[in-house]
């Protein structure tokens, strides 16, 4: 069984987002890295962009296949996981931990309330 | 989605499962990577019971199958094997397949799940002037590869009756060991009678074998393998697809797509164009004297995966397609083949667009590895 984190909000993309404070977390899910496989690249926006919601902010790419990553809410990108391009097996190990991929600045911060609750994300995953 | 008879054996090791040509298959089980090399150094074992069985029988065979398959059979020795094609009139591929001659009189045909049933009607669809029979074996037999170097070694230990060791590559045998022990147990036999047969071909670059093996007791001896086998180690289709990209074996659908001939994928030594006459011969030649395409490997220089479909440019200009691509768990590397224009420059890099960017790559010659 895939985990998943109750102090976290998701996307139907599979991202998870963590508010803390004025900023955001943003990640891929334990469900998402299992699916993909052994995480090989990553591709991660430039700090600094500014990304639409729904928009692809970067792609992360196993052996097998490759997956778009989708902005949450509308931000700005004021952090990028660069130890994860590094070493993209972070996002399998600990996809909720070390393998994180940006920090946000949200530019309404009631977008934020609007993504899926752990137990609809839970219900989504397991239709 | 149709199962193979091991679907339940593959749950229970674990198996993440994809859909491949309408089948519900194993993708990988702990590590699509951990496989691949595994099958590299070691060995492993595949379900490949998607794939199809079909047998020509009859005193036309042969001739048949000089009439429609590109690679010559004739003089091929009871036992060996062929790789070759069946083309249509345009030269178009319907599929790749091995052919082996098991006595002569009856070929066995392995071929690929999604093409079973083109297959078969294209080949009944030819009979006319022949005296043969086309049997569709593919809901009797299962099958399962052992590939590896050391699958001789496990193989030969485990099957001590049918002398593996003294088996050439390439060629097919009755596996006695299976016959004597489980033959009486099957409730419906092989309408060819009780041959279990193993084959030392595969699909990975390394050796190995290939058991077509009646659906019924395929759980039995897949289990026994395991079980006395404990270095090889279930992989799924994900490193079957891996293994062979490393090799620069063709994948139909991906290569051999309609619009080409096997002759743009530089398969000519398994055209036998001399023979006076078989189906697709004169449209392969035109494609010979067109020289329209180059079939290259390449190898990513930046840290990216070029995938099937991913344009190819060369000085901004478009000049052909990705047909396979991924990651080598060996190299480390992002590797793939392409169909581009012929008069592309060899010795300039190549830019393949990857989602919005450009990414630099090199040709190669392949195998890979």
């Amino acid at each position: 069984m895939s985990e998943i984190k109750k102090d976290l909000k998701y996307t139907e993309e599979h991202e998870w987002v963590l508010k803390d404070g004025e900023t955001m977390l943003i990640g891929i899910t334990d469900h998402a890295q299992d699916s993909l496989g052994e995480i090989v690249y990553l591709e991660l926006p430039t700090v600094g962009s500014s990304l639409e919601k729904s928009s692809t902010f970067g792609a992360v790419e196993s052996t097998k296949s490759v997956s778009d990553l989708f902005t949450p809410l509308d931000c700005e990108v004021i952090e990028v996981n660069s130890e994860a391009e590094n070493a993209p097996e972070l996002i399998n190990q600990s996809p909720y931990g070390d393998g994180w991929l940006i920090k946000v600045k949200a530019s309404d911060e009631a977008d934020f309330n609007n993504l899926l609750s752990p137990e609809d994300y839970e219900s989504l995953i397991n239709e | 989605m149709k199962t193979t008879p091991l679907y339940e054996t593959h749950k229970i090791n674990g198996a993440k499962f994809t859909n491949f040509n309408g089948w519900d298959m194993p993708l990988w089980f702990s590590s699509l990577e951990n496989e691949h090399l595994h099958v590299r150094k070691d060995s492993g074992i595949f379900d490949v019971s998607h794939m199809g069985e079909i047998e020509i029988e009859g005193k036309d065979s042969l001739a048949f199958l000089e009439k429609t398959f590109t690679n010559k059979v004739s003089g091929l020795k009871n036992g060996y094997a062929k790789y070759g094609f069946f083309c249509n009139n345009d030269g178009y591929v319907i599929d790749d397949v091995i052919v082996y001659n098991l006595d002569g009189y009856r070929f066995f045909l392995c071929v690929n799940a999604g093409n079973i049933d083109s297959v078969e009607k294209w080949l009944l669809h030819n009979t006319n002037d022949f005296d043969v029979k086309v049997k569709n074996l593919s809901n009797f037999y299962g099958q399962v590869a052992i590939q590896g170097p050391n699958s001789i070694k496990y193989l030969s230990t485990l099957y001590p009756n049918s002398n593996l060791n003294d088996m050439p590559k390439y060629t097919i045998k009755i596996l006695e060991d299976l016959d004597n022990t489980l033959t009486a147990n099957l409730k419906s036999p092989c309408p060819n009678g009780n041959n279990f047969l193993i084959a030392r071909t595969g699909y990975t670059g390394e050796d190995g074998f290939e058991l077509f093996v009646p659906n019924e007791i395929l759980s039995t001896v897949y289990e026994h393998i395991l079980t006395n086998c404990a270095n090889i180690i279930p992989c799924g289709l994900g490193s079957r697809d891996t293994l062979r990209i490393e090799m620069g074996f063709p994948l139909h659908g991906n290569e051999l797509i309609e619009g080409t001939t096997p002759s743009d994928y530089n398969l000519d030594r398994f055209i036998d164009i001399d023979r006076e006459e078989f189906i697709g011969k004169d449209a392969i030649i035109n494609k010979i004297e067109k020289n329209e395409f180059s079939f290259i490997g390449f190898k990513m220089i930046d840290n990216s995966i070029a995938r099937s479909g991913y344009e190819i440019y060369q000085d901004e200009k478009l000049i052909g397609n990705v047909t396979s691509g991924t990651f080598s768990p060996l190299l480390k590397k992002g590797i793939g083949m392409a169909l581009v224009d012929s008069n592309f420059s060899s010795n300039k890099n190549l830019q393949i667009k990857i989602r919005k960017n450009f990414k630099d790559a090199k040709m190669v010659n392949y195998p890979f590895i």
